[in-house]
């Protein structure tokens, strides 16, 4: 080996202090450049899938470890694990565990489980999880969510699923729909499309979910045009994509004000009548009635394909997070 | 569809030893790496008779944003590195204002981005101003994209602060990149201290005043356990320094520029203040022990330590005039033409010092080709020569000391996140 004139030893000892770890924390991190890295990692990771999969990770373990239920999420990480030759631990009831009802922190929880695997999945209730979890975390953490903070691979494999769709992120204007300000996913998904030039936000909300300021902010300051547009109809006529997300009972401080605002923004036939030709529904499921039963033949109903496209984007993720 | 690179010797720095395999491109992805790969509908790139390298790495550059950009810009500077065959650079914290606060190491990135000519990797400053005195935010600079901390142009004076910088770096596994130099011994020094100082009349730096912070930050990073780079070395006894540290297991890594291993103070003699850098070129003992130290893995990788000024500033005089070379556009060339086709270094093994190693060493990508990795490549011919020219450098400083030299192995085209970035 012509490199073994190298001081293999001197190296090694460098390498003992801790290795900066690619975590996948928070959609703000990357840049477009980045965002596009990922994209394209997901075609090829799709491609592959084609073929049944592939063994790059042969030998790497990931835990997927979820303090709250979320079974798509962690179904798609750990098909993408799969696939890619690695292995899979899970539990989708880590609030149960005994140590957290012994009142473990989350904090040594990951010190332990970072002992046992080479990649952390971390679905948390609490904003920041992720970031605490990544400070003492010896492997990458991948938020999968945390509360009602941010869900940065559930914005990769948005932005995926428009790419593919529509050929296409600049210029595009979104109508995001719903509940915004609990809606984690919409807030990574604002800061994706930030990075991309000429985006055009509509937020059809209700005045009590608005679009949290610094998303909104955040937006603004990267040039992205940001319009409150109440009206789903009128936001239906402009958008090329429509965001939807679930509108949570829970939310509302009365039910008499739940009710006024839900038959507001549910997708219907009609809606399909005024949207754009080329327009695509997008939809993080699980919906709760706010698109009907009768949308999802409509070829611009994309919401089923975007789920789909969750795993070629893990895989992506997990590739870019574990290869030396 | 995709880009198809056919018939080029791919070089593996890793296993070292390099074969003739096709590179199929989409997107920013290797998504095909092998012997004789159908060309289906791709866009063909015949690169039979060149070799293709990872993207080099430059651990130190000095790119002048923000503030100083008479002297060079991200645009140019980044411009600059593509054409030498450099996908990632580094870049130090030494501009007007000081990188010292997120929002600045925000503004580097997204303005590298922006044109898109090469990855930068900021490096914030370990102390605020670069005073010396009180340590920056690590976490925030770190979380804003910041690879390293360093004071680069200037020691850290207090051992104590150094001392909190490391434990700081530590917590977050980033490297602390020193510039060694006590300034109570480098004093207003514009030369190596010797006969040549001597009978130029001017004053010298003498060599201790970098080793003394070298053995500091050594005996440092071994009480943290910090992983303390050392920029630029220059003298046999740091060397030697460096050498022992690693014996006894300090967490301690240290580059090499291609002036202090091919120049020496002779030079300063006939180029005056285009000779003039810092530290600055030493004696042939000197330069002979980096030689040494480069091969038998004391110094762990090259960098340039890119340092740009205007025509104007170079021009003051050996006393007035700025320290510092520009590098990026030739270095490669330079490494190669002295110690591979000269048989002193095996091929791969520059390239493992000048991509891989800085990539290991500050945690970045790259540094092999690799199916499913992010297309980062460098095609050279190394068979065509040509003379270093600064005329026709990207880069707005023209002062190297290397003007009309002779040089082979010129990167041809350079590939950065699967786009052509240089084609020559």
């Amino acid at each position: 080996m012509v490199c073994g004139c190298i001081n293999i030893q001197g190296n090694e000892r460098a390498e003992r202090t801790r290795e900066q770890l690619k975590h996948l924390i928070s959609a703000k991190q990357l840049q477009k450049t980045e965002i596009m890295e990922f994209i394209d990692r997901a075609k090829h990771m799709a491609s592959i899938l084609k073929q049944g999969g592939t063994h790059t990770l042969d030998g790497k373990l990931m835990a997927a470890l979820f303090f709250e239920p979320s079974t798509r999420t962690r179904l798609s990480f750990e098909t993408a694990m799969l696939r890619l030759g690695g292995q899979v631990i899970s539990t989708e009831s880590a609030r149960e565990f005994s140590s957290a009802v012994k009142g473990e922190t989350l904090e040594d929880t990951i010190r332990v489980v970072a002992g046992y695997v080479d990649v952390i999945v971390l679905r948390h209730h609490e904003i920041g999880a992720a970031a605490r979890a990544a400070s003492v975390s010896t492997v990458p953490i991948l938020s999968a969510g945390d509360g009602a903070g941010e869900h940065p691979t559930q914005a990769l494999l948005d932005l995926y699923t428009i790419e593919r769709e529509l050929g296409h992120v600049d210029g595009l204007t979104v109508a995001l729909v719903g509940d915004l300000l609990y809606g984690r996913t919409v807030h990574s998904l604002v800061y994706l499309l930030s990075q991309f030039t000429s985006v055009r936000l509509l937020c059809t909300a209700p005045a009590s979910t608005p679009l949290p300021d610094d998303v909104r902010d955040f937006a603004l300051a990267k040039g992205v045009s940001v319009e409150y547009e109440p009206n789903l109809e009128r936001a239906a006529r402009q958008a090329d994509v429509i965001y939807q997300t679930r509108i949570q009972k829970e939310r509302f401080s009365s039910l008499a004000e739940y009710d006024a605002v839900k038959g507001k923004y549910v997708i219907d036939e009609g809606t399909l009548l005024v949207m754009k030709e080329h327009a695509i529904i997008m939809h993080p499921l699980p919906r709760a009635g706010e698109i009907t039963p009768g949308v999802d033949k409509d070829p611009r109903a994309a919401y089923f394909r975007q789920s789909h496209y969750g795993v070629p984007m893990r895989m992506g993720i997990l590739q870019h997070c574990l290869e030396r | 569809m995709g880009k198809l690179f056919k018939g080029a010797t791919v070089v593996d720095p890793v296993m070292g030893y390099s074969t003739v395999q096709d590179l199929l491109v989409e997107g920013q992805i290797i998504t095909a790496l092998g012997k004789e790969l159908p060309t289906s509908t791709h866009e063909v790139i015949d690169l039979r008779g060149l070799h293709v390298m990872p993207g080099l790495i430059d651990p130190h550059v000095h790119l002048r944003e923000p503030g100083q950009t008479h002297k060079e810009t991200i645009e140019t500077g980044t411009m600059a590195a593509a054409a030498g065959g450099f996908t990632q650079i580094c870049c130090m914290p030494n501009t007007t204002p000081i990188v010292d606060e997120r929002k600045w190491v925000h503004f580097i990135r997204e303005e590298a981005d922006r044109f898109g000519y090469a990855t930068v990797h900021p490096i914030a400053a370990i102390t605020k101003g670069a005073k010396g005195q009180e340590v920056t935010d690590f976490v925030a600079l770190h979380q804003a994209g910041a690879v390293a901390f360093s004071d680069d142009g200037k020691g850290v004076q207090s051992a104590q602060v150094m001392r909190q910088a490391l434990l700081k770096a530590k917590q977050l596994g980033v490297p602390i990149v020193v510039h060694a130099e006590d300034e109570s011994l480098s004093g207003a020094g514009c030369m190596n201290a010797g006969p040549v100082a001597e009978r130029l009349g001017v004053p010298g730096i003498v060599s201790s005043a970098e080793t003394v912070m070298i053995a500091r930050d050594v005996l440092l990073a071994q009480e943290t356990g910090a992983h303390v780079h050392m920029c630029h070395v220059s003298p046999e006894a740091a060397v030697q320094v460096i050498r022992c540290a690693k014996e006894s297991g300090a967490p301690v890594t240290a580059e090499v520029t291609p002036h202090h291993l091919l120049l020496t103070d002779e030079q300063v003699e006939h180029l005056l203040a285009q000779a003039k850098v810092n530290p600055p070129l030493r004696a042939e003992s000197d330069r002979a022990a980096c030689v040494r130290g480069l091969l038998d893995g004391t110094l762990d990788m090259i960098a340039t330590d890119h340092a740009p000024h205007t025509k104007e500033e170079k021009d003051r005089g050996l006393l007035d005039a700025p320290f510092g070379f520009v590098g990026l556009e030739i270095s490669f060339p330079l490494m190669y033409t002295a110690f591979v086709k000269s048989g002193i270094l095996p091929f791969e093994k520059l390239v493992y010092l000048m991509s891989t190693a800085p990539a290991k060493h500050f945690h970045l990508r790259g540094g092999r080709i690799q199916l499913a990795s992010v297309a980062d490549f460098t095609v050279v011919d190394l068979n065509q020569m040509r003379r270093v020219n600064p005329e026709a450098f990207r880069s707005k400083g023209r002062n190297t000391p290397f003007v009309d030299r002779e040089l082979w192995g010129w990167p041809v085209l350079t590939i950065h996140r699967g786009q052509t970035v240089f084609q020559a």
